[in-house]
């Protein structure tokens, strides 16, 4: 892995916090829950970081914060150069195809109204770039290079299985060429074979695209067979950072031996070298 | 599959109506304030291919109508002479959507021996010819008023549902007034404060103004929720990830969505109002005499006489019916069934 080169970071993320506040704008009771708490991580160009952590422990609001999907409320995140939380509207909405995220659904990831060809289209006609024509034969060949026939492009997303969606998603997340692609649990709910073929298309696009990812999971043997580092967050917090081999051999923190413990043993000794 | 049987007719029915309404001038043979006053109460006219003397004419002719002795609403036809219907006439003139001048009609006959399909009124004015333009008003009040109402609906419950919390809140408070209001009564008050006579074309907007404006809420309240639900999507997150504006994202993800539910509503709206009308004309709330409106024609039964002895005085009420039958028609098969996926 190339983790430890020397090079400046292509996402710095610095004391970053967010406090979800639940209730009506004129309710008098509203309930507090922190959901970052002075995070921070740093991820290298062409990189790959694991989040794991279980149900509620902020990887998503994390990535969903990452991609500017939600508004947190301190820190800094630094990327190619430029605090995202500081930019205006207008440069933030270009900033924005740096930086892209495949949802955990795809099947409400996609406006099923919608062909497979324009739905991955639809970044760059968003963003306003080149001629319809030439939009469609970017998407085209994006799906061709996540494994989706030309063929296929006509069809609605709800006429494709589980796995060719999510690689659908891959192509509309990849089709603005972002330097970093977060991965918001998108092998959950797949079978397994699908999940390893999917993951190995993802290591294929990352060195053919020099492509860093922030690979958000709960399977933390996913986890380690796609990144080379693995962050652990509990209660919004990470409590850990380290090589994947030297966390699943010997995790630190608590919440990172229950989470390395709760791996199937059989799996863990044909795993554990 | 058999709910969408009789949709093309419908369709067919209700475009040859309308065009009809439209095009009054060209399609009825005289104008709805022409009055034939000997002729008051005039049953239909029959058309005639064979004569007393059993021959055969491949012109359509007609009898002139002419009172039983002693009689001035009992009629038999007066066979002395035959009046040929002709086709394609020179009559009264008209404007062609208000616009260009014009004196052809459909049909017609000469002066001395008028035809009426439909029989005539009170004041010996031609049915079918009032019928016609009187469709104008009564259709295209329903429309028109659907439109402005759900189109507002559309508005208001997008900008409810799209933008929620304070917004949200004081729209649908707002909606809750309107739903609660009891429209007739309301018309009734704008009617009392306006002038006693009105011209016809202002009673026209007015009817449209009230049954549209009071009838936003109901949409709205529909949209409303759909779009709530719709902006939560995942792919209007993942739209707003690629730097998409709220424009972009309501054109595109939101409101296709509330389009169906719009539709919906306005194939419920439109034949509501059209009977809206209808009943308020009926009343004299509605578009007052000498224009003619299918709710001030049916307002001639009130009277019992006319109700007993003139059958052809229903003929608005069947159009209605027809017309009613084919909307909801033509909605159910294409709009209430339809998959939206």
């Amino acid at each position: 892995m190339d983790d430890e080169t020397l090079s400046d970071p292509l996402l710095e993320v610095r004391q970053l916090s967010k406090t979800y506040v639940r209730g009506r704008w004129n309710s008098s009771g509203k309930s507090r829950v922190a959901a970052l708490e002075n995070v921070d991580l740093t991820i290298l160009p062409g990189s790959a970081i694991a989040l794991v952590g279980k149900s509620g422990s902020g990887k998503s609001t994390l990535a969903r914060c990452l991609a500017r999907l939600e508004e947190p409320d301190s820190g800094e995140v630094w990327f190619a150069g430029k605090d995202l939380l500081r930019l205006p509207y207008g440069e933030l909405n270009r900033m924005r195809r740096g930086i892209q995220l495949v949802f955990q659904h795809s099947a409400s990831a996609m406006n099923p109204r919608l062909t497979a060809a324009e739905i991955v289209a639809e970044p760059l006609q968003i963003q306003n770039q080149t001629t319809r024509r030439e939009q469609r034969a970017q998407a085209l060949t994006m799906m061709e290079q996540v494994g989706i026939p030309r063929g296929w492009s006509e069809r609605r997303p709800l006429e494709f299985s589980g796995g060719q969606r999510q690689r659908l998603a891959i192509a509309r997340a990849l089709v603005l060429k972002p330097p970093l692609l977060i991965l918001d649990e998108a092998l959950a709910g797949l079978d397994l074979t699908t999940q390893m073929r999917i993951a190995n298309l993802l290591l294929e696009l990352r060195d053919s695209l020099s492509l860093s990812y922030l690979f958000i999971s709960h399977d933390l043997q996913m986890a380690a067979y796609l990144a080379g580092t693995i962050a652990v967050m509990q209660l919004g917090r990470i409590v850990e950072s380290s090589t994947a081999r030297e966390l699943l051999s010997n995790p630190r923190h608590a919440a990172s031996r229950q989470l390395v413990g709760s791996i199937p043993k059989a799996l863990a000794c044909s795993d554990g070298d | 599959m058999s709910l969408r049987k009789g949709a093309p007719l419908a369709i067919a029915a209700l475009l040859l109506c309308h065009a009809m309404v439209l095009f009054a001038g060209f399609f009825a043979p005289y104008s709805p304030e022409m009055q034939y006053r000997l002729l008051a109460f005039a049953p239909p006219t029959y058309i005639h291919f064979v004569d007393t003397q059993g021959r055969l004419h491949i012109r359509p002719f007609m009898y002139r109508w002419a009172p039983l002795p002693g009689s001035l609403s009992e009629f038999r036809e007066d066979r002395n002479s035959i009046h040929p219907v002709h086709f394609f006439v020179p009559g009264g003139e008209y404007k062609i959507l208000g616009l260009f001048a014009s004196r052809m009609h459909l049909f017609g006959t000469d002066k001395q021996a008028p035809v009426f399909l439909i029989g005539t009124d009170a004041y010996g004015r031609d049915q079918f010819s009032r019928l016609l333009y009187g469709g104008r008003i009564s259709l295209f009040t329903g429309l028109l008023a659907a439109a402005i109402a759900v189109a507002l609906g559309l508005c208001l419950g997008g900008i409810a549902g799209y933008y929620g919390g304070l917004v949200d809140d004081a729209f649908m408070r707002g909606a809750e007034i309107f739903l609660a209001m009891p429209w007739l009564y309301l018309l009734l008050a704008v009617r009392a404060a306006l002038p006693l006579h009105i011209a016809p074309e202002q009673a026209f907007v007015l009817l449209i103004a009230v049954l549209g404006v009071v009838g936003w809420a109901r949409p709205a309240r529909l949209i409303r929720g759909v779009v709530l639900s719709a902006k939560q999507r995942e792919y209007v997150l993942a739209a707003r990830g690629f730097g998409a504006s709220d424009l972009y994202i309501l054109r595109r993800h939101v409101l296709p969505q509330a389009f169906g539910v719009a539709l919906n509503q306005a194939a419920l709206y439109i034949p509501q109002f059209i009977l809206a009308e209808v009943t308020l004309s009926f009343f004299g709330l509605g578009v007052s005499e000498p224009a003619p409106s299918w709710g001030n024609m049916l307002a001639g039964l009130q009277r019992y006489y006319v109700l007993e002895s003139c059958w052809w005085m229903f003929a608005p009420a069947v159009a209605l019916v027809a017309v009613l039958l084919a909307y909801y028609r033509m909605f159910s098969c294409y709009v209430l069934n339809t998959p939206r996926v």
